[in-house]
Order: structure tokens, then sequence, then C-alpha cells
């Protein structure tokens, strides 16, 4: 168990580096540098800013500067907005993006789960073809389609919700919605695939046999056991969920970090997009770690083949 | 009742029936086909991605206009007899405009699925074919790519080389290629133990001809099944990259570009977003639909 936690920490170390050198060599291969702009620096300033960012010293030496700078957690400054820096945007930003993630990751894997055990209880009937239809649905249709028909459907024709901003309950709906279908219809399907596994068990059979109530069969016995597997495609949705809130906080006008990152894209603010992909990066490595540990923890049968290896 | 010594009569055994084989033997393309062919989910996708691509090839050429054509006179126009789809906001005609996009789209997710094929199954091949050290450093490299977001990193990308439909293409390839280089290599682990493999080494084929001729064929159904995961996967990424402002460069258009044109203008227009929008749910829907469907025909563990 050890052991395998020590392996998987290492890919997650190597895969960091790996995107942080690239990221350096990519920031790097840009042509020309940051004071090149149109307003026509001064020399001498441009020198004295070169120095402050350290700009002037070669390149190995820069490497580790900014290795060091990011282990004391300093993600790099705006070039557009001068008193800005990644961290100031995520302090500012990542509370928004975490909270519309919560909730739509409740809302996804509550309503998925349901529907795939409704689907899976009723296996081939009316309901079961309802649900996989929604789920279907769900995996077709990209978030930013749904957000953004939602958005003009809901709040702009009938008026029912606000059309933008993060202010309140009503507000979170929509982008929770649109942003958790995707993972809703994962989970659906997944669920569903897994209780009817577990359904044709022996132990079920038992269970039939000792005379349990149907109630008793489903909570105990069937759902417990059919979570499980479930549990693996958690980090595939929670980077699913990430990289959606770029979107949907653009849509909805959400003042998250998502919402940041997409306008120093379209700002071209190069350090601010190097230091929120990192910051981004970082994020997803771990989240799909975190879920790795936590389903071996959950499931001995991981385990042991995690020791063997 | 009682069972009797008389009840029972010996089976003549007739010469050879019990043998001979009644219906014409099928290949396992044939076989998976004859099982596609009886899934109305899968045939009904099948029917509408022919229809889509039909459309992406002559649809641009049903109207007298260029996709790039712009008639400041009739902006935003709603659907009409003259523009069938409306206009947008430069006056280009909006049919023209979808079936060029579904040919932007569709070749960009064909071009990312063939790229992966291509580099993930040399690679995959390779390590699995040779097996032992030279295996476990590549597949070694191998793991730590694929723990890199793939999404994060083809932004990255996409800021570095700038928009464009063959730097979205490249960015999607070099990290695409990673799951199909595990799934052939799995897929090589296995076969490259059977008879025939030794067959073929015996008669003094080279290992590039194994590999080509012998294993990768044997590959095809799982490489098949993951490709039209792909295709839709890259088409929603260019879509995704596209909405955020990193798609492809003006006047071209794609499904995703177009989503965010009628975004922009969804109070005064709203049919701009809504056909690009149902272009890319009907196409998504028709892959998930046949690609499931063709999992199941191809994958001989679900024969019953």
């Amino acid at each position: 168990m050890t052991r395998y936690i020590v392996k998987r920490a290492g890919y997650m170390i190597a895969t960091l580096w790996v995107i942080i050198t690239l990221t350096f060599v990519l920031m790097h291969a840009l042509p020309g540098d940051p004071f090149l702009n149109p307003k026509k620096v001064p020399e001498p300033i441009r020198q004295n800013m070169l120095a402050k960012y350290g700009l002037d010293k070669p390149l190995y030496q820069q490497y580790f500067i900014y290795l060091e700078n990011l282990s004391r957690g300093e993600l790099g400054y705006s070039l557009r907005y001068t008193q800005r820096t990644v961290n100031d945007m995520i302090r500012d930003g990542f509370p928004y993006s975490a909270d519309l993630g919560v909730r739509a990751l409740i809302f996804a894997i509550t309503t998925g789960l349901t529907l795939g055990i409704i689907a899976a209880l009723n296996h081939n009937r009316g309901w079961d073809y309802t649900a996989m239809l929604v789920a279907v649905f769900g995996v077709s249709v990209p978030n930013f389609v749904v957000g953004t028909l939602l958005q003009y459907l809901i709040s702009v024709k009938l008026r029912l919700l606000p059309v933008t901003g993060w202010e309140g309950f009503k507000y979170t709906l929509l982008p929770s919605f649109a942003l958790g279908l995707w993972t809703v219809a994962l989970m659906a399907r997944m669920m569903r695939t897994t209780m009817l596994e577990v359904l044709n068990q022996d132990y079920i059979k038992t269970a039939k046999a000792k005379g349990l109530s149907s109630r008793e069969i489903v909570w105990r016995h069937a759902i417990r056991n059919a979570i499980l597997p479930v549990v693996t495609i958690l980090g595939p949705l929670v980077v699913n969920i990430i990289t959606g809130t770029l979107v949907i906080e653009t849509i909805f006008a959400i003042p998250g970090l998502g919402r940041y990152y997409v306008q120093s894209i379209n700002n071209l603010d190069y350090p601010l997009i190097m230091g929120t992909t990192i910051f981004y990066a970082a994020l997803l490595i771990l989240a799909i770690f975190l879920v790795d540990i936590a389903y071996s923890f959950i499931d001995p049968r991981i385990r042991l083949v995690g020791g063997k290896e | 009742m009682e069972l009797t010594r008389e009840l029972f009569a010996p089976q003549s055994a007739a010469e050879g029936q019990a043998e001979a084989i009644h219906r014409p033997s099928l290949t396992y393309w044939q076989d998976a086909w004859r099982r596609l062919k009886k899934n109305k989910m899968a045939m009904a996708g099948l029917v509408v991605l022919t229809i889509m691509s039909l459309m992406a090839i002559i649809g641009p050429h049903m109207t007298p206009y260029s996709y790039s054509d712009q008639d400041l006179q009739s902006t935003v126009q709603p659907p009409s007899a003259k523009h069938w789809l409306g206009t947008d906001d430069l006056g280009r005609d909006q049919f023209t405009r979808i079936w060029m996009g579904a040919r932007v789209s569709l070749f960009i997710g064909l071009m990312a699925a063939l790229l992966d094929l291509i580099i993930g199954a040399t690679y995959g091949g390779i390590s699995g074919y040779l097996g032992g050290r030279v295996d476990d450093i590549m597949m070694r490299i191998v793991e730590v790519l694929y723990a890199i977001p793939f999404m994060i990193l083809v932004i990255l990308l996409m800021v570095i080389i700038g928009g464009g439909l063959f730097s979205i293409i490249l960015a999607m390839s070099i990290t695409g290629w990673v799951g199909m280089a595990r799934l052939v290599r799995g897929q090589m682990l296995q076969l490259k133990e059977q008879e025939f493999v030794l067959a073929a080494k015996t008669l003094g084929a080279d290992p590039g001809r194994i590999i080509l001729r012998h294993l990768i064929p044997n590959t095809m159904g799982p490489i098949l099944v993951s490709m039209t995961m792909t295709i839709p996967a890259a088409i929603f990424t260019e879509a995704f990259l596209s909405f955020i402002g990193l798609g492809v460069r003006m006047p071209l258009a794609s499904w995703g570009t177009l989503a965010n044109d009628g975004y922009n203008l969804m109070r005064l227009a709203p049919w701009m977003l809504l056909y690009p929008a149902l272009a890319i749910g009907i196409t998504m829907l028709a892959f998930n639909m046949f690609g499931d469907g063709l999992r199941d025909a191809l994958d001989p563990r679900l024969r019953k």
C-alpha cells in the first residue's frame, strides 16, 4: 500500500515537473521579450525592467529562479495589469470556481446515481430508456451549448432566472446544471452497468432467498457494491468539471478563476496564462492522485494488484 | 410413467450430417457487420454521419454564396428563402457557413484521430513488440505524459503556436496519441505470443513486417472502437477551444466558432446559436450511438 502511494506520488511529481519545464521552455520560445511593446520603453528603463524580472540572466539561471519562485508558491505576474499576480487571481477567483464546481459535482453525483439506479431496477422498461436517453443526450451536447441555450430560453425568454452573475442561490442553478450535465450522463451510464452486474450476482439471489425485502436488497446489497467501480471515474469527472468552469464562468459572467483565465488567453497575457496553467495542472494532477488513493482504500482488490506491481 | 427399454431407439448416425456446415462461414468483419446491421441505434448513427459527411462535401456548393462572402446590406437576417438559415452580423450566409464548419470540424476530428492512430500505434506497437527494458522505459514516459491534463496542455500549446486549423490538429495530437499507444501495446502483448506470429518469424519475416502485416490488423477492432470515441472528442475539444477564443482563424468557420458567434448575437438572433448547436449535438449523438454499437459488434467478449 505504502509502496503504491509512493509510486503514484513519484509519477505525480514527474508529471508536474514535465509540465513546469514545458511551460518554461514554451514561454521562452516566444519571440521577443515582454517589454518590446509599441509604446517604446526607453532603453535604460527596459534594462531595469529586464533586471527586475531576472530576464537579463542566462536561460539556465532563469530556469532555477523560476523553479525557486514556484517552490515558494509564486506563480507569476501579469503584463497587462502591473499590480496583478497569478496568486491574486487565484485568491480572488478560485473560491467562486470551487463553489460552482462543488455545486455541479453534488448535483451531478446525486442525479447521476439516482438515474442509474432507477434505470437498472427497471431494466429494459420505460424508465430505463428515459434515463439512458438523458445519458446519451448529456454526453452528446457540449456544456457551452447547454449553458447558452438554457441561458437564452430560461433567462432571456422566460425570465425565470437571472441571466448572469453570482449573487445568490438563484444565480447558481443554471451554471451548476450546465456544468454538471455531462457528469450526470456518465455517472448514470456507469451506475446502470455496474448495478445490472451486481443484480445478477449470487449474493443477491441469496438475499432474496433469505426473504429480505426488495428495498433492503437494493439499499444494503446492490447499491453498496455497485457504487465501488463508479468511484474510479471520479478522477476524469473532476477534470471535466474543472476545465468546464472555463466556459461556464465565461458564459454566465461568474467572477471565477476560469473566466480570468479565458480573459488572459484573449489578452495574450503570457505570464498570467503560464502561471494559471501550472496551477490548473497541479490541481488536476492532485485531484486524480487523491481519487486513485481513495479508491485503493475503498476497494481492497486494487490494493493487492498495486502491491504486487 | 415407467421408462422401458422399448421407448428408446438408437439414433442412426446419418453419415457426416452432424458435422456439416449449413451456413456460409463468416470472417470476423462480416460477422461484426451482421451484428452491427441488427443494431438500429448504431445504424441510425451511421446514416446521420453519412448524411453529415455528404453535406460537408456538397453543402457549401448548394448556395450561390461562398462562406466568406460578406453582404453588409443584409446582416443578421432571419432564415428566409434567400438565406435558408439566415445571415450573420457580416451578412454571410449561415447555411454555407454551417456546412463549411462541418467540413472543418469533421476534418479536424478525422485528422486528429488519424494522427493519434499513426503515432500511438507505432509507439505502442514497438513498445509491446520489443518488450523488456525498452517497453519499460517507453511505458514510463507514457505514464508521465498520460497524467498531464489534456485540455490544459492543448490550451497552452494553442496560446504559443497561435490559432488555426493545423495548430489545433497538432496541439491535440501531441498529447492525444498516448491513450492509443497504451491500447495498442496491451493488444500487442497478448497477440505476440500467439502461434501465427511464431509461424511468421519462422518464415523469416522481419519485425516491421510482423507488426504491420500481422499484429496491427489483428488489433483493428479495439482501435476502430477507440477512434469512434476520439473523433467526437476532438470535435468537442475544437468547439471548446473555439469558444474560448483559440479556434480556427477568420473567416474560416468551425461549429465551435459559429456557436461562439451565435452566442455573442444571442439576444438579437437566437437561430445563429441554435443551428451550430444542433449540428454539434446531432453529430455527437450519432458518433456515440454508432460507437456504442460498433463496440458491441466488435467486442468478442460480448458475443452470445
